[in-house]
């Protein structure tokens, strides 16, 4: 016998990601998730926006990682609630991930949440958390030709940033083509040249990052 | 390699229908998924037979349709295939302005054979 079914399979994720969607609308904590291959500079992006940002917000962290926890013990220094998700080689933080770690924050207490998902560019696109913006950061010794390789996660943020601008006259990266091929996937993807070493272009992003908490802060829903 | 997850996530919905319906035995999921949505097809293969050992899928094969990739050209206002999967340019006149209808993130159970 035949059963005609046609359902998302991704479905009972989607689910959960919209349950945390509601609970942090309802606590009115904004949620970032930060992708990027491994290596293209997600600590550090976290640890410089900590550092300028945790006078106006509190912040809190959930690092994914496949194992270890090296990660958060360079946030924890920073005086910062970190939770570290050891996903025992899954390759993705998915929502029911997000969702166990709730007893380790204070919500009410709370204004930003900043998750760090495994360094990987392709898996953590598919799956989402609750989040209100997926950031991704592709990093210059990367090459210019990923957006084209790996189109989803593009397609997906809200947010590119080029990171290791100080590194694009050493490794040959074609800027233009990385905003070109970008563009093309997403229009309305925002993109912000910077570099963590040196500091260069980060304003931009913190100011994109103000101006979206403030915006969802007047209206959570 | 999440096609693990995305297995375990497959039989959830198996085992919901199973209840609804009052099926026992599962003989064929077909599902279908877009070309650029990163599943790949003998991993997804391998995380089926491992995690259908036992249960009501035991031996049941898996069918993957994998939708192609297509592209809305601007330019030449009508919509292509695109043969090299890239979303950017348009197969026919190489413009960038261009927009994907479909062949994207699908990811969907469409049906089963079962007794």
């Amino acid at each position: 016998m035949k059963i005609n079914v046609v359902k998302n399979i991704l479905d009972a994720n989607n689910r959960i990601a919209a349950d945390n969607r509601t609970f942090f609308n309802e606590k009115k904590v904004f949620v970032l998730n930060l992708m990027s291959s491994p290596g293209a500079g997600k600590t550090s992006l976290v640890e410089k926006t900590i550092i300028a940002l945790k006078e106006r917000y509190s912040i809190g962290v959930i690092e994914g990682d496949i194992q270890d926890s090296y990660d958060a013990e360079r946030i924890a220094k920073l005086n910062i609630p970190v939770v570290q998700i050891n996903t025992g080689g899954a390759c993705h933080l998915d929502g029911n991930m997000i969702k166990e770690t709730f007893p380790n924050f204070d919500f009410d207490n709370l204004d930003l949440l900043i998750t760090e998902n495994v360094g990987n560019l392709v898996c953590p696109a598919e799956f989402k958390i609750g989040e209100n913006a997926k950031i991704m950061i592709l990093s210059t010794p990367e090459g210019a030709d990923k957006p084209a390789k790996y189109p989803l996660m593009f397609a997906e943020s809200a947010v590119l940033l080029l990171n290791k601008m100080d590194l694009a006259p050493y490794v040959d990266f074609d800027l233009k083509k990385a905003h070109h091929d970008a563009l093309a996937i997403n229009p309305k993807l925002k993109i912000f040249e910077i570099s963590c070493k040196d500091e260069s272009g980060l304003k931009h992003w913190f100011s994109w990052l103000i101006k979206e908490i403030e915006d969802f802060r007047q209206d959570p829903n | 390699m999440h096609e693990i997850s995305l297995i375990q996530s497959l039989l959830t919905i198996i085992d919901d229908h199973a209840r609804e319906h009052g099926f026992k035995k599962v003989n064929q999921v077909s599902l279908s998924c877009g070309r650029l949505s990163t599943v790949e097809p003998l991993a997804l293969d391998f995380a089926f037979k491992i995690l259908t050992e036992t249960g009501i899928c035991a031996g049941a094969e898996l069918k993957l349709d994998i939708l192609p990739l297509k592209i809305h050209c601007f330019s030449c206002d009508r919509e292509f295939e695109s043969k090299n999967g890239d979303p950017t340019t348009c197969p026919n006149c190489n413009q960038d302005q261009v927009t994907v209808t479909g062949g994207w993130d699908e990811l969907q159970l469409i049906e089963m054979d079962v007794d």
